[in-house]
């Protein structure tokens, strides 16, 4: 089956952690935003992260498995008043109490007229019919490229000129971090680390391919299924092709002995093998397997004799500290009262100190 | 362009946006070192600006720095670990504290 790849980075598009601040702002400026992005690749969790730090309460509405009247409400004839009532779903009596963040998701994604023009008054005037919203409410919406081999419908172009509309792309570091923090296999994590954008996101006529979405998802699988099933179940989340791929790296992963190198048993040579593959394998194992060791005082410094060692430069470093930080913050912590670390930790901040004045 | 590249400028462009911070503190401020300690903390005056702040560092790394004013209980709480711009001018000023400067660079 041909595999289509789309140009990863538009100019235009930017990284969520750039999108963040920004989006932010325009929301916080009273401006609708449109944010388009391909599938999978964080812009509903961007959501989720806004409405938390704007203290809104998220209101999810995928538009496309929408009636309009969910969206717009229906009219009832008041025969008492001889006239029609609007009675507006239940969401509209929350956008309209409390500050929230109205998130319509899947925003171009085969709507219909009918769609359209209840959007229109939520974007444009931020009520339905007489139901005003709170004045703090605020509304993003999000959709998918025309070229994602998604549905997508063409918005008219009064509806679009009413939103700042900004473009989301994988971002490979933004990931990362994020999968630190939620529960991703670590061996995705690696695997991810070491070749980039192009195994993070590469979307494709197949029906499964990788996303970042479909990367946790594999995670998942991961975590739950057995070593003879595994290549199968991760291959339903992200399509042969990676899975492949993904599994040959598995194979030097593996080779790691974390345990053995905190006991000081074990040293590896970066100088020999110094292929970023593996340095990246070895980084993630033995971050991985302190995220749940429990490591005596005696073997702290062979930690900091791990991720000393000759052939590992300061930005493998970072990436090794930045994992014990996030999965293993106590750990962390333990490492400050030792002079190596505190000695590591000054060189690493001297070469960010003298790549700023270079 | 490897993964390892992208994040490289990522980083940099960030930690750029730290030392120039820093620098204008630096430029700006007076910063003094008490000689007395505060129960194991070196306390260093950031003085010269419209409110006068306090940066809190022990020595041996067994408390995070901290500094009084309102930017690194709020903003920079929230998205630099709580590391102002007056806390990295001290730490990048004192190299025998610089070692704590890390984490806002994780």
């Amino acid at each position: 089956m041909s595999t289509r790849k789309r140009e990863l980075t538009p100019p235009s598009a930017y990284s969520y952690d750039q999108l963040f601040p920004l989006i932010r702002c325009t929301l916080d400026a009273g401006i609708s935003v449109l944010l388009l992005g391909s599938p999978g690749i964080g812009k509903s969790t961007l959501a989720v992260e806004l409405a938390k730090i704007m203290h809104k309460t998220l209101i999810d509405i995928r538009l496309a498995q929408k009636d309009p009247a969910e969206l717009g409400g229906v009219y009832f004839p008041n025969r008492e008043k001889q006239m029609l009532e609007l009675f507006p779903p239940a969401w509209v009596k929350r956008a309209c109490e409390e500050p929230c963040l109205v998130f319509l998701d899947e925003f171009n994604a085969a709507i219909t007229k009918l769609h359209q023009a209840a959007a229109y008054q939520i974007v444009l005037e931020k009520r339905i019919g007489e139901f005003q919203f709170h004045p703090d409410t605020v509304v993003l919406a999000a959709g998918n490229h025309e070229d994602d081999n998604a549905i997508v419908t063409p918005l008219s172009s009064a509806l679009c000129n009413r939103f700042a509309h900004f473009e989301m792309r994988p971002d490979v570091a933004t990931w990362l971090k994020w999968a630190a923090g939620h529960d991703i296999h670590e061996n995705i994590m690696a695997f991810i680390q070491t070749y980039g954008e192009e195994v993070l996101f590469s979307a494709s006529d197949t029906h499964s391919f990788p996303t970042p979405r479909s990367w946790e998802m594999a995670s998942r699988v991961m975590r739950r299924v057995d070593e003879d099933d595994l290549k199968r179940g991760i291959t339903a989340c992200i399509g042969m092709p990676m899975a492949d791929r993904f599994c040959k790296y598995l194979e030097i992963y593996r080779k790691v002995k974390a345990a053995e190198i905190i006991a000081g048993k074990v040293k590896l040579d970066f100088c020999k093998q110094a292929e970023p593959s593996f340095i990246y394998a070895a980084i993630f194992a033995v971050a991985s397997y302190l995220s749940n060791a429990t490591v005596p005082d005696e073997h702290l410094d062979n930690i900091v004799s791990f991720i000393a060692s000759p052939g590992i430069g300061p930005e493998y470093q970072i990436l090794f500290f930045r994992q014990l930080h996030s999965r293993a913050a106590n750990l962390f912590d333990r490492l400050k009262a030792l002079p190596e670390f505190r000695n590591l930790a000054g060189k690493i901040v001297n070469l960010r100190a003298s790549l700023y004045l270079s | 362009m490897d993964a390892n590249t992208v994040e490289s400028f990522d980083l940099k462009a960030r930690d750029d946006r730290f030392f120039r911070a820093a620098e204008s503190v630096l430029k700006t401020y007076k910063i003094t070192r008490r000689k007395t300690r505060d129960q194991g903390f070196v306390i260093f005056d950031i003085t010269g600006g419209t409110q006068d702040y306090e940066v809190r560092v022990h020595p041996q790394w067994l408390h995070n720095p901290h500094c009084s004013c309102p930017d690194a209980a709020q903003s920079a709480k929230m998205n630099t670990r709580g590391y102002c711009k007056h806390l990295v001018a001290v730490l990048l000023s004192n190299e025998e504290f610089r070692c704590q400067l890390l984490e806002a660079f994780l």
